[in-house]
């Protein structure tokens, strides 16, 4: 008994919490048990129809059903394609199911996967059926109890046993781009392919391929068990139906919440008591920024965020609340966007590093306008100049922020500090991975300003105006190990080294120092004792 | 050694495009060098190429180390010049240092080897100087500089750790030895061995004497730096009041005044400075003029000649504005205060008399209190208003937890309804009745749609239907907790214990291996309840089920 009881609360904590405003879809049955098994899943959501590629493509198209993972392409267009390339080739196809929620902001595919994962997993068999593919196969990445849940579903039904299969990659932000995951899947880096291949065209073992977010595979299986007349009884009439949004931010409950389109930002952040603050990050951290005034007024639907210009992504709504600098906010979350380059393309992997040094230099006050300046021309220029979206994400994220911060923006430029802390409201990623982590250090004693490590590893390193180093704020990423160590081992004074320990601050109130107490002798004068005070 | 430090990078990464070959590439090496070693040994093609290389490297072996040496030393030289070097030829130099050496290691390896086979030495010549029988002087000579030259080389391995243990110096002691290692190297070359030609002669003298010059060089040059460091002037951006800086200072003005739309920021002039741009820490080299003692200059700097003032009127010709900053505390002599060093404060430079703990309520202190809802209404920048201090400790803040939306005063968006917020936690969602969405007759947000919002709920249809699921309305739910019935109005799924789990047993659950089998009575308890609800909406909208419920 206690032995089941500890179990259960360790299923509860690691999970995302989950709140409802209107009809329940994708979070069906789940205010009844924290997790559906497959015998709940078929009572709650009854046998799977079967249906033939056309009826599927149809339904699809009647609701608009697009994916979820943030692109928000067409399902029934990604269908189609597959359908036409396996007719021209004449070959089997894959279904690939992306459950690598890169995001640190993201809950929804990890909720989906460790209460729900018979939803998405008869939403990917759906598929497959229709299209008779030879293979599922579930792409994870680095949630415990998630991969656990959905390797556990598997193996609970037969049939799933032996058509699906988990791959799992490692948990990076970019290792959930499509072209980096059929990579991964075929036994190769998980990194985004240097030239653009459709995953519809070549896919997995060179086969066409459908690959969606593991959302879309649960919206796509309701789709099917309700009909698409049903389907779009919820929801605003352009983009019927419901979505699910992962609060978290400033929210006092964070927690993934099911809406129907079209429902206000406002009740969202209302039900998780999350105030808006300075401003509101929608689309996760390839989104964009909403003054608050603007979020409250926005209804949660793909045309009305994009109609304030905000974006819906994969659903991520991360308010600010008050009190914390919100650009030393965003310049925590750049610095990790810099460090999540898979470091391939030129722009990306010297771009996004200029782009979190001058936030960097702008919220500590040493940058000034010039930061302020480098900032901009940095972020525009990075954007659209890489394998992958992750450069342009990144110019949206913070050009975005830097017009919506204006105040504070203000406050840094012209006062060097706003005067609020940094509070990490916005999430990163927290894991075993992150703490084997290096980080360099410069022993300031040391450091006489060679500039060698500046060259070695500039992606890192550049020089302040006197000569000496400053050293980007993130972990070293996997790409820049050797060149960090090169830089360790060339340094002329020694003064650079790689260390595990988290460094200290950079700034620190100075603790005040006691006076020291003089003593005169045992047989003091006047009292015995004296303070020396400095100066 | 770049070679090795490669190698072992891809092997600590694992993944890298070299890395998928490395076992083939490891293979591949290890085969040709098994197959070199057997012919050698075997052939007798082979053993002849073995005895003439032998022969080759006990005549020349000595002579290639003594010139890796040479190029050794004249790398790490150069590799330690700032005069005549950028980085980039400084990083390329000592690359070639290190290859250098250990070429010469290599070289310097054989030669004893080959000396000792040739039975010219004897073992314990190669450690201990000063045995030998045959010009112990000279080969001892080269026995102290091969030790050295070992002991450099392992100390130099292991460089990385001395960065962790605070011995540097103990490290470039040891490293200095290498002019007395390559000065011995070359005497026992020259004296200890063969008759040496004049030009050999000569050129090792000469590369003598260019590396004594280089130490020279270097030496002065250490002797040189910090003057030269201090009479390179910073960039314009960091010098106060220099050109550079005031035209982008007049450009962000303009920026931001144009981003704001209508002048709202006021702006500080850098005299209240950040403490990057210390006016008040740095002796004014350039305040040509003023004989300044003591060591807060700007004091004696009138307010105009900071350039933010002229800027803020030119870019505000209203007459009625002004600026905040330098003139926000006016004294009796009409200048700005001056920021002071505080000992135990972090922060930005705080003048004398600004206030410390609160704001003085009279009118000498014209910006009002800190984070009022006044001052918030009629300036974006609050905190500029307050003066230096930027978190006053009356100043409210509104923090996350104490109010759900601080702005749904002034918002436009009040909630719907007079009915409290749907909290996750403490009440249920409101039924379809009381309508948990907003309509587009009291919401602010005009739903494009020419109908209302469809609603799961009021549709009638929506789970009368004899399709193929049963769905949530249906009430399917296998519900086995301990009370009979559930309890409609109380909420949904409010169960207190994890016990009595839905679940029949049959599917394995991976975290909780302790699923209960089905036992029928809760099935018959649930048949009724199924009938008992009847009501579809009772399910379709079950409010808002906080997560805290089912941990």
């Amino acid at each position: 008994m206690a032995m089941s009881q500890a179990m259960f609360q360790v299923e509860g904590a690691g999970a995302p919490a989950i709140m409802r405003i209107g009809a329940a879809r994708l979070t069906a049955g789940l205010d009844r048990m924290p997790r559906l098994d497959l015998e709940a899943h078929r009572e709650i959501f009854g046998p799977l129809p079967r249906l033939s590629v056309e009826e599927l493509i149809s339904a699809a198209e009647q609701v608009d059903l697009r994916g979820q993972g943030g692109a928000a392409f067409p399902f029934a267009r990604k269908l189609r394609a597959v359908v036409q390339a396996a007719e021209a080739a004449d070959c089997p196809t894959v279904v690939v199911v992306n459950a690598t929620e890169g995001e640190p902001g993201s809950a929804k595919d990890k909720m989906l996967m460790i209460r729900s994962p018979y939803l998405i997993l008869s939403g990917a068999a759906l598929v497959a059926e229709a299209l008779g593919a030879e293979e599922i196969v579930i792409g994870i990445a680095g949630d415990e109890l998630a991969n656990r849940s959905i390797e556990a579903a598997i193996a609970a039904e037969s049939g799933l046993r032996k058509m699906a299969r988990v791959v799992q990659l490692p948990d990076r932000f970019i290792s959930g781009e499509s072209g980096a995951l059929i990579r991964g899947i075929n036994g190769k880096r998980p990194v985004p392919p240097g030239r653009k291949v459709l995953a519809s065209d070549v896919g997995v073992d060179d086969l066409p391929t459908l690959l969606s977010n593991a959302g879309t595979f649960a919206q796509l299986a309701v789709l099917a068990l309700l009909g698409p007349g049903r389907f779009a009884a919820v929801g605003a009439p352009e983009e019927p139906g419901t979505i699910l949004l992962s609060v978290g931010g400033s929210a006092a409950h964070p927690a993934v919440v099911e809406v129907p389109t079209g429902t206000p930002l406002a009740a969202v952040l209302d039900i998780c008591q999350a105030p808006a603050g300075d401003g509101v990050l929608v689309g996760g951290y390839h989104g964009m920024w909403l003054p608050a005034g603007t979020a409250y007024v926005t209804p949660v639907s793909r045309e009305g965020l994009a109609a304030v210009g905000g974006t819906l992504g994969a659903g991520i709504v991360l308010p600010l609340g008050d009190g914390t600098c919100p650009l030393g906010e965003v310049s925590r979350i750049a610095s990790y966007l810099a460090g999540e380059s898979a470091g391939q393309c030129g722009p990306c992997k010297l771009g996004l590093p200029a782009i979190a040094r001058a936030l960097a230099a702008l919220i500590d006050g040493s940058g000034g306008v010039e930061a302020l300046d480098r900032a901009r021309k940095s972020a525009a220029g990075v954007a659209g100049r890489g394998a992958c979206s992750h450069p342009d994400g990144v110019t949206r994220f913070v050009l975005s922020a830097l017009d919506v911060f204006t105040e504070d923006l203000a406050a840094h430029v012209f006062h060097s500090s706003c005067g609020r802390p940094v509070r990490g409201v916005l999430p990163l990623p927290t894991g075993p991975e992150q703490e084997t982590r290096q980080k360099l250090v410069v022993d300031w004693t040391r450091c006489h300003g060679h500039g060698l490590c500046a060259h070695l590893i500039p992606e890192m390193i550049h020089l302040d105006d006197q000569g000496y180093p400053v050293v980007l704020n993130i972990p070293v990423p996997a790409w820049l190990e050797r060149d960090a160590q090169q830089a360790v081992n060339m340094c002329p004074q020694l003064a650079l080294r790689l260390t595990n320990s988290e460094p200290l601050p950079t700034r620190k109130a100075p603790v005040p120092i006691p006076a020291p107490i003089l003593r005169t002798g045992l047989i003091g004068s006047g009292g015995g004792r004296k303070q020396i005070t400095a100066g | 050694m770049p070679t090795t430090r490669r190698r072992q990078g891809v092997r600590s990464r694992g993944a890298g495009p070299a890395g998928e070959h490395l076992p083939k590439i490891m293979a591949g090496l290890v085969t040709a060098s098994v197959v070199v070693v057997v012919t050698l040994v075997m052939t007798k093609a082979g053993r002849d190429i073995d005895a003439s290389t032998q022969r080759f490297m006990l005549y020349y072996a000595g002579v290639f180390a003594l010139i890796g040496l040479t190029a050794s030393v004249g790398a790490g030289l150069m590799a330690t010049d700032r005069i005549f070097m950028t980085p980039g030829h400084r990083v390329m130099a000592q690359s070639v240092h290190r290859a250098v050496s250990f070429a010469a290691l290599a070289f310097l390896i054989i030669h004893i080897v080959t000396e000792i086979l040739a039975q010219r030495v004897h073992v314990i010549d190669a450690v201990i100087p000063f045995l030998s029988p045959y010009r112990t002087f000279y080969i001892g000579l080269g026995t102290i500089a091969s030790d050295l030259i070992l002991l450099l080389i392992v100390t130099s391995i292991f460089r990385k750790r001395f960065t962790a243990h605070g011995q540097v110096w103990r490290w470039r002691a040891i490293h200095y030895a290498s002019y007395a290692a390559f000065v011995l190297g070359v005497l026992h070359g020259l004296l200890g061995g063969r008759e040496a030609k004049p030009y050999v002669d000569w050129s090792y003298g000469f590369a003598i004497a260019l590396t004594a010059l280089a130490l020279v060089v270097r030496f002065l040059a250490i002797s040189l730096r910090p003057k030269a460091s201090l009479s390179a002037s910073p960039s314009g951006d960091r010098a106060p009041g220099s050109q550079g800086s005031s035209r982008l200072r007049a450009a962000a003005l303009a920026m931001t005044q144009a981003q704001l739309g209508g002048g709202t920021v006021q702006v500080l002039p850098p005299a209240l400075g950040s403490p990057v741009t210390p006016s008040w820490a740095l002796p004014p080299a350039a305040r040509d003029g003023f004989a300044i003692s003591g060591p807060f200059p700007a004091a004696l700097d009138p307010p105009a000649a900071f350039y933010g003032v002229e800027a803020s009127r030119e870019a505000y010709p209203d007459p009625a504005f002004m600026p905040l900053g330098a003139p926000a505390y006016p004294n009796d002599t009409g200048t700005a205060r001056q920021p002071r060093y505080e000992p135990g404060y972090d922060g930005p430079p705080r003048f004398e008399g600004a206030p410390r703990k609160q704001v003085p309520q009279d009118h000498t202190y014209p910006y009002g209190p800190p984070s009022s809802p006044a001052d918030r209404s009629t300036g974006p920048l609050p905190r500029a208003a307050t003066g230096p201090i930027p978190r006053g400790a009356n100043g409210p803040v509104p923090l996350a937890g104490t109010g759900p939306l601080p702005r749904a005063d002034t918002g436009p968006t009040r909630r719907l309804g007079p009915g409290p917020a749907p909290r996750a936690d403490t009440e249920p969602m409101p039924r379809p009745v009381a309508g948990p969405l907003p309509r587009p007759a009291t919401g602010p947000v005009p739903y494009s749609g020419p109908g209302p919002l469809p609603r799961a709920a009021t549709g009638p249809v929506r789970y009368s239907g004899a399709g193929p699921l049963p769905r949530p309305a249906t009430g399917p739910v296998p519900y086995s907790g301990p009370g009979p019935l559930p309890r409609p109005a109380n909420g949904p799924g409010h169960r207190a214990d994890p016990e009595p789990r839905p679940r029949t047993g049959r599917a394995p659950r991976p975290d909780t291996p302790h699923g209960p089998p089905a036992d029928p009575a809760p099935r018959a308890a649930r048949r009724p309840r199924r009938a008992a609800s009847p009501d579809p909406a009772d399910r379709d909208v079950p409010g808002p089920t906080g997560g805290d419920q089912w941990r």
